[in-house]
């Protein structure tokens, strides 16, 4: 695959809340997929949405439902494997986008489980479609059935401020919402401001990840959205939903690069509303950072975005 | 892309929000413009002044106990503040009331804290800066949840607490008797504006309106007719020429400033209501609406409209 487009370019493609289900819906690449991973790890993806489930003998532990059409959808796929109820419904965290569209497993008696700041969100900015939170814990929580379980892990505020990171054992595969991507970290953010997005916890939040792959020996990760990219011939293709766990850490590198160029140029004495400009067109800038995303991994305007969105945390510390 | 700063003409008086520096030390300041002091004080009555340098203001109460002070903004500004109360009073500084706990406003209070003052903020602050410590930040002494007050005689200072705004511990404050609101980041004397950070970084959007709502109606109860912010404006002369704008503002600043973002995230609920993707919702909507406001820039509206999209479509 030549390159990555960013998330941004792919939602430019389509409609994500009206979506044809059962439809192609970027030419060659269908708009549900699920994959089979192996030791009941399932994934499956919803346009450019992507959660994971487990099937156990004891019944099913599901992700993010997405929404409600999606939810539906994902039940009638889980049937399609197993008669066992869904037992619990774990939330990466709390927006909308990822966390609506559960009452579906809750109808079924399926227990919801999250970080407790998403019960905290979910209360302040409620949804109808969003289901709350059963249990909810601080640091880390492991949803078991029999041989099965799915370990969710807390390190503090990243994009929400209640965002998990997942471990789906035996597969032994770490899913990453939003934070992280597959197959590479090297792609550009979605929305260059960074709703909701605790900068100054970035980094440190990706390094206990890459921590916790490597005392979990998780060497692969599942990724909640999709990528796409182009092949030989300039074609569209749909990137791998997996990848190695060294995406993790070229997130890391992301955020620690862009910091650095930032600080940097403001320690040169140029404006925060200045350094966009400055650093696009540095060729040091160019090699440093923008060369490793690709030539499909940025657009100009985007990053004059998040160059003036780190430019802020750079001046304010958060 | 290269970026139009000149400011959109409306008809009426024009007002630019400077390209506002929120820089600490160490990183590049404003300096004041050509056409006005790097530095002054100005005094509002009843104990109260108004103390700008460069385009970044604090204010403090001057009462017969010693001086209240709000944001030191950094070490070399906090040293010419600390000068410039000393040509007004010889009393020591008793309190540093923070507005947030955003560097570019909180750094440099070590001035004020070797004469003995005691620093006050919102709870969440105090976590912030323990979370996001600088060497040049001074913790808070004394931190409060809902409201407090401190006084130094017949000078006294009301902070208030209404929830995330801007950031998560913005305090709103009363002085009295010069009964002056202080909002700072949100509000810029002497108009409504367009913020000059297009990606409204900090911002909580999901509560600003509110937020708005209740320092209205404190306003309105407390009978406060003035309100000043933390930076200063540039608008413009008879002549055309630039100059410094008001220190203050009718209250009524307050109530403009959030019918701005109820409609910004109005036109963008309408778009996203009707399908439009988050880039193409900048297309739809007809950004004449917004050209009376301050700082009125069509691109920097339509950056914001990717972070209002958020609110809408994830909640946040």
């Amino acid at each position: 695959m030549k390159g990555l487009l960013t998330f941004a370019t792919l939602l430019l493609l389509l409609l994500v809340t009206a979506g044809p289900a059962n439809a192609q819906f970027i030419p060659g690449i269908e708009f549900i997929e699920l994959e089979e991973f192996g030791d009941g790890l399932y994934a499956f993806r919803y346009g450019p949405y992507r959660n994971i489930f487990m099937i156990t003998a004891e019944g099913v532990i599901v992700t993010d439902p997405l929404d409600v059409k999606a939810a539906k959808i994902l039940r009638e796929e889980i049937a399609k494997i197993t008669d066992q109820p869904v037992k619990y419904v774990a939330y990466s965290h709390s927006h909308w986008d990822h966390a609506a569209g559960g009452q579906i497993f809750k109808d079924e008696g399926a227990k919801f489980v999250a970080q407790e700041k998403c019960l905290a969100n979910m209360r302040e900015t409620p949804h109808p479609d969003v289901v709350l939170p059963d249990l909810t814990f601080a640091d880390s929580y492991e949803v078991e059935l029999g041989a099965h379980s799915l370990g969710l892990y807390y390190f503090g505020p990243s994009h929400d401020d209640c965002m998990v990171v997942m471990i789906a054992r035996p597969a032994n595969m770490m899913f990453i919402v939003d934070i992280g991507s597959a197959p590479t970290g090297w792609v550009m953010e979605y929305n260059p401001t960074m709703s909701d997005t605790h900068l100054y916890n970035m980094v440190p939040y990706l390094k206990d990840a890459e921590e916790l792959a490597r005392r979990a020996g998780v060497t692969t990760i599942v990724s909640g959205h999709l990528s796409l990219g182009f092949d030989d011939d300039g074609k569209m293709q749909a990137g791998s939903s997996t990848g190695p766990i060294s995406a993790i850490s070229e997130k890391r590198q992301f955020w620690e690069a862009i910091y650095a160029a930032v600080r940097t140029e403001m320690v040169t004495g140029t404006l925060v509303e200045d350094v966009p400009d400055k650093l696009l067109a540095s060729s040091e800038f160019k090699s440093e950072f923008l060369d490793r995303l690709g030539p499909n991994g940025y657009e100009k305007d985007e990053m004059w975005i998040l160059l003036r969105r780190v430019g802020s945390y750079i001046t304010s510390g958060r | 892309m290269s970026r139009n700063r000149q400011i959109q003409s409306s008809g009426h008086a024009l007002l630019l929000i400077l390209c506002i520096s929120f820089i600490p030390a160490g990183y590049a300041q404003h300096d004041a413009a050509s056409f006005m002091a790097p530095y002054e004080t100005e005094a509002l009555g009843d104990g109260l002044y108004a103390f700008r340098i460069g385009m970044r203001r604090s204010i403090f109460l001057v009462g017969a106990e010693g001086v209240i002070a709000t944001d030191p903004l950094n070490v070399e500004a906090a040293t010419i503040y600390r000068q410039e109360i000393a040509k007004i009073t010889d009393k020591p500084v008793k309190y540093v009331a923070y507005s947030s706990s955003f560097l570019n406003h909180v750094i440099g209070g070590k001035i004020f804290k070797d004469q003995g003052a005691t620093f006050v903020a919102h709870a969440n602050c105090a976590s912030n800066l323990t979370e996001t410590p600088h060497p040049d930040v001074v913790m808070p002494d004394v931190t409060y949840t809902d409201r407090h007050e401190i006084s130094v005689g017949e000078q006294s200072l009301e902070l208030f607490y209404f929830g995330l705004s801007y950031g998560n511990c913005l305090s709103v404050m009363i002085a009295r008797p010069a009964n002056i609101m202080l909002i700072a980041n949100l509000v810029t004397p002497p108009k409504a504006a367009v913020p000059s950070d297009p990606t409204l970084a900090n911002y909580y959007l999901h509560n600003l309106i509110d937020f708005f709502r209740s320092v209205e109606n404190l306003a309105s109860e407390r009978g406060v007719e003035r309100v000043i912010g933390s930076f200063a404006a540039i608008q413009e002369g008879r002549e055309g020429e630039p100059q410094l704008g008001p220190a203050t503002a009718a209250a009524s600043i307050i109530k403009d400033q959030r019918v701005f973002w109820e409609e910004m995230i109005g036109a963008v609920q309408t778009a996203f209501a009707a399908g439009a993707p988050a880039r193409v919702i900048p297309k739809r909507i007809d950004w004449t609406q917004f050209s009376e406001y301050a700082g009125y820039d069509e691109r920097n509206l339509e950056i914001m409209t990717r972070r209002v999209y958020s609110l809408h479509r994830i909640g946040r």
